[in-house]
């Protein structure tokens, strides 16, 4: 694997050479600070611009060129990550030596260019057709949350923690927040876009890199100087007292979500000793602590998850079961945590733990969209690359695991109560 | 051991057969870090009633999930999820209307892990304790089904369109079936059909696939089997109508959506097998209801739908294919899909291009592990073996095929469901 860095002034053109995959990835993106009312816009814009454009009036037309291009795909993504702000342009296209077309790899990597640099606009307003199928698909998307027991409960526990935070925003935002966009804002959100954002391209697979640079260099003209790059974590205010919210929904179920805040760990404790303390505590499956105590033990649940958000510097369980189960579930949880900071674990343990984390970290190795993550947050965050994490992770020792579950602070208990009681 | 050769995919799978009818399927990726091993029991859902012989044999619905579940119990203390956590590797299972899958995802010592995913799955161990513990953990299961609006969704149109077909009862079983499922249930399913020469186990990514085939031949040679008893399926006799031709429903959705469903008698579709069966309406569909299609696009347009997908699938004598609309104008659009179900026509130039997109997409689903192990098990689940040739059957497909096939396609035994939202 060669990774190369290709500085062209206004944006940086990151390429992984590798001949592991048959397929090529390229993604475009586009960085800044999270900011609360920005990023419903930014995210109606990325829908719009990769549904159509002067040249693909329509999905219907840029799907056609898609498939003509060998079922090629296409594309536009928002993403927060703590207190970053991602608006991406994905294509994925199979590589060229596997079609035999002279012209294949520059007419498909000059596509997303064609369609980015060249929006459908009239006036300074973008298409009011595209602009109304967009705007119901994500109207449709944001209410549709409401069907989802554990998203809506793990989205409301958050905003009970802090609607202030980064942590609670949403990306789509809110009904209301689509509404008040119009045609032209979102134009001048386009303008915006390439005016006060960093722009970061990688690509990833088996081609001639210095063939594709040129390429993008030749269809991406983009005149703004790079800014620089937002601090990406989140400091979430600690709490004195827990705050426990109950709130009924229309769910068979009810969702229990416990918020941990996770205090003053160095960066080697996060980027690999916290991933080894949760896979023990929960995210490991049925062999970690939660599902032994919850399910296994007490056959309260089928699933639990715990989740590590590093840039938020929380961590998040979730588990949905019967009503009358939620008080034992909570103490189970406490059981759980308590287990973990007292040290009650093997080193053997502890060592099949670090074996499951480099399996799946291995596995990432194997997969183009997991290589290309990791170069992304190695170079937003200097996140170590998959195989320096493999040896982080092989260091990490029973005290530092102790020190982990001594960093967290419970800060929220939110109870979605289920509207039946169940015999 | 036989390699078969995938015509012009420059792919090679190795194939072996036990003594005991075990079938072994290998596909070799050496340049990837992992190994993928699925054991898959042809027994599903859908087998509530068989006969062994004359004798007919009654069970629960939701027998094969729930043993499904316990089967990882491998005596008083261990579960299989203990040996593979010490090993690195993941395992999981799951099951489907025709049959039951049990995986190992790994990256160091394959073989060990195989032959530990064929102990475990053929060790009979069952306790009435284990099947009291389970019947919590697969209740909560259950109900987290009824509050997921698209299971409900799903087996709400299934139970519509058939009369006694098996498919239309839940593969868990509701509360009743799991509170009813027996130790005898239990018992009696593996011992018939928990049998090797009622499995079959795929291997895929990196090893030596001339070390597991013997290292799995010792295997099952050194296990005592009784005679397979071949267990036949009594498949219930399905009125050619569907059950409820219209219905409307209020369940918790937050926007309308439209289920139509079409059943078609597979001797409809006179000299034609399953495979081109399901190729033809595929390509069928793609280009009448597509991303790429005026129909889909007109919808879009005229703000009707903001959503449209669909699925067509065999499911014993009868060819199901099942539309899934998000919109707020059902009986409209409705209309519209009767003129469009009445009318289809694929131009030429639209099936070549779909055609060449599929084409291409073969090529690039020999990529991933887990894609090749998933692809194996389909073709010998719905076909009895490996599809050699399948660019070949693409490439042969022509225009007058599709033109003929249409022909046998009656849509009129149509089941339509509309859901709203709760009042």
């Amino acid at each position: 694997m060669e990774y190369k860095k290709i500085n062209c002034n206004s944006y940086n053109i990151h390429t992984i050479k590798t001949d592991k995959f048959k397929t090529v990835r390229m993604e475009i993106i586009f960085s800044r600070e999270v900011k609360k009312e920005e990023m419903p816009i930014f995210t109606f814009l990325s829908d719009i611009m990769s549904d159509s454009s002067k040249d693909y009036q329509r999905r219907k037309d840029i799907a056609i060129r898609l498939e003509e291009l060998y079922k090629a795909t296409f594309y536009g993504a928002t993403n927060k990550v703590g207190n970053l702000f991602t608006i991406s342009f994905i294509l994925e296209f199979i590589a060229p030596q596997y079609i035999n077309e002279p012209d294949y790899l520059k007419n498909v990597l000059k596509f997303p260019f064609e369609v980015i640099n060249n929006p459908r606009v009239k006036n300074k307003e973008f298409d009011l057709t595209n602009y109304n199928i967009v705007k119901k698909r994500i109207i449709e998307e944001i209410e549709s949350v409401k069907e989802s027991s554990d998203k809506l409960a793990i989205i409301n526990a958050l905003e009970k923690m802090d609607s202030t935070s980064p942590s609670s925003y949403k990306v789509l935002g809110d009904k209301e927040d689509i509404e008040k966009i119009t045609p032209q804002s979102l134009y001048d959100a386009y303008l915006d876009l390439f005016n006060h954002s960093n722009c970061d391209i990688f690509l990833i697979g088996d081609i001639n890199m210095d063939e594709c640079v040129q390429i993008i260099k030749d269809n991406f003209k983009n005149h703004v100087i790079k800014l620089s790059k937002p601090r990406i974590i989140v400091n979430n205010k600690l709490r004195k007292k827990v705050l426990k919210v109950v709130e009924n929904s229309n769910f068979v179920q009810s969702t229990l979500v416990m918020i941990y805040n996770i205090k003053s760990l160095d960066k080697l404790m996060k980027d690999a000793t916290f991933h080894v303390f949760n896979y023990l505590l929960g995210s490991g499956g049925i062999s970690s602590k939660l599902y032994k105590n919850l399910r296994v033990d007490n056959s309260l649940c089928y699933s639990l998850r715990s989740l590590y958000l590093k840039y938020d510097e929380l961590l998040l369980i979730e588990v949905s079961l019967d009503d009358s189960n939620i008080k034992k579930a909570e103490k189970l949880i406490k059981k759980s945590l308590n287990e973990m900071i007292n040290g009650d674990y093997t080193e053997e343990v502890i060592k099949d733990a670090k074996k499951n984390l480099i399996f799946s970290l291995k596995m990432g190795c194997d997969n183009n969209v997991s290589i290309l993550n990791n170069y992304v947050f190695n170079y937003f965050d200097n996140l170590p690359l998959l195989e320096e994490r493999i040896k982080l992770i092989e260091n990490v020792q029973k005290e530092d695991l102790i020190k982990c579950g001594k960093a967290l602070s419970i800060n929220t208990i939110y109870v979605q109560k289920s509207l039946e009681k169940d015999e | 051991m036989k390699e078969i050769k995938l015509k012009g995919l420059n792919e090679t799978i190795y194939t072996d057969t036990c003594p005991n009818g075990l079938q072994v399927y290998m596909w070799v990726k050496k340049d990837v870090n992992t190994f993928y091993g699925t054991l898959s029991v042809k027994y599903g859902s859908i087998y509530s009633n068989f006969k062994i012989g004359n004798k007919i044999y009654h069970t629960p619905h939701g027998v094969a999930h729930f043993l499904e579940h316990v089967k990882f119990n491998e005596d008083k203390d261990t579960t299989a999820h203990d040996y593979f956590f010490k090993m690195g590797a993941d395992t999981n299972a799951f099951t489907t209307f025709n049959y039951t899958n049990y995986q190992v995802l790994g990256s160091t010592n394959p073989k060990d892990n195989i032959i530990h995913l064929l102990d475990f799955v053929q060790n009979d161990y069952f306790t009435k304790n284990i099947i009291t513990n389970e019947k919590g953990i697969i209740t909560e299961e259950a109900k987290m089904g009824e509050d997921d609006p698209y299971t409900v969704m799903l087996f709400k149109h299934l139970d519509n369109l058939f009369n006694n077909n098996e498919h239309k009862y839940l593969i868990t079983g509701n509360k009743e079936d799991i509170k009813d499922i027996t130790l005898e249930d239990i018992k009696l399913v593996f011992d018939n059909f928990y049998h090797p020469e009622n499995m079959f186990l795929v291997v895929t990514g990196n090893f030596n696939p001339y070390e597991i085939m013997e290292a799995v031949r010792e295997n099952q040679n050194n296990k005592l089997f009784s005679k397979y008893n071949n267990p036949q399926r009594i498949i219930a006799k399905e009125n050619k109508k569907v059950r409820v031709a219209k219905e409307e429903l209020n369940i918790n959705v937050t926007n309308k959506k439209i289920k139509i469903g079409i059943k078609i008698a597979k001797d409809t579709f006179k000299g034609y097998d399953d495979l081109h069966i399901r190729i033809l309406l595929s390509l069928i569909l793609r280009a009448s209801f597509g991303t790429t299609s005026d129909f889909k696009d007109y919808l879009l347009e005229k703000e009707l739908i903001s959503n449209l997908g669909y699925i067509n699938e065999i499911f014993d004598d009868y060819v199901i294919i099942m539309f899934t609309i998000d919109s707020n104008y059902p009986e409209e659009v409705i209309k519209l899909f009767q003129d469009k179900l009445n009318n289809l026509e694929v131009t030429e130039k639209t099936f070549n291009r779909i055609k060449n997109a599929n084409i291409a997409s073969l090529i690039l689903d020999f990529e991933d592990v887990e894609v090749v192990n998933g692809i194996i098990q389909t073709e010998i689940l719905n076909y009895g073996d490996i599809i050699d040739n399948l660019k070949e059957i693409y490439e042969n497909i022509t225009y007058k095929d599709i033109k003929d096939f249409m022909k046998y396609l009656d849509v009129s035994n149509q089941s339509i469901l509309v859901l709203k939202p709760l009042e």
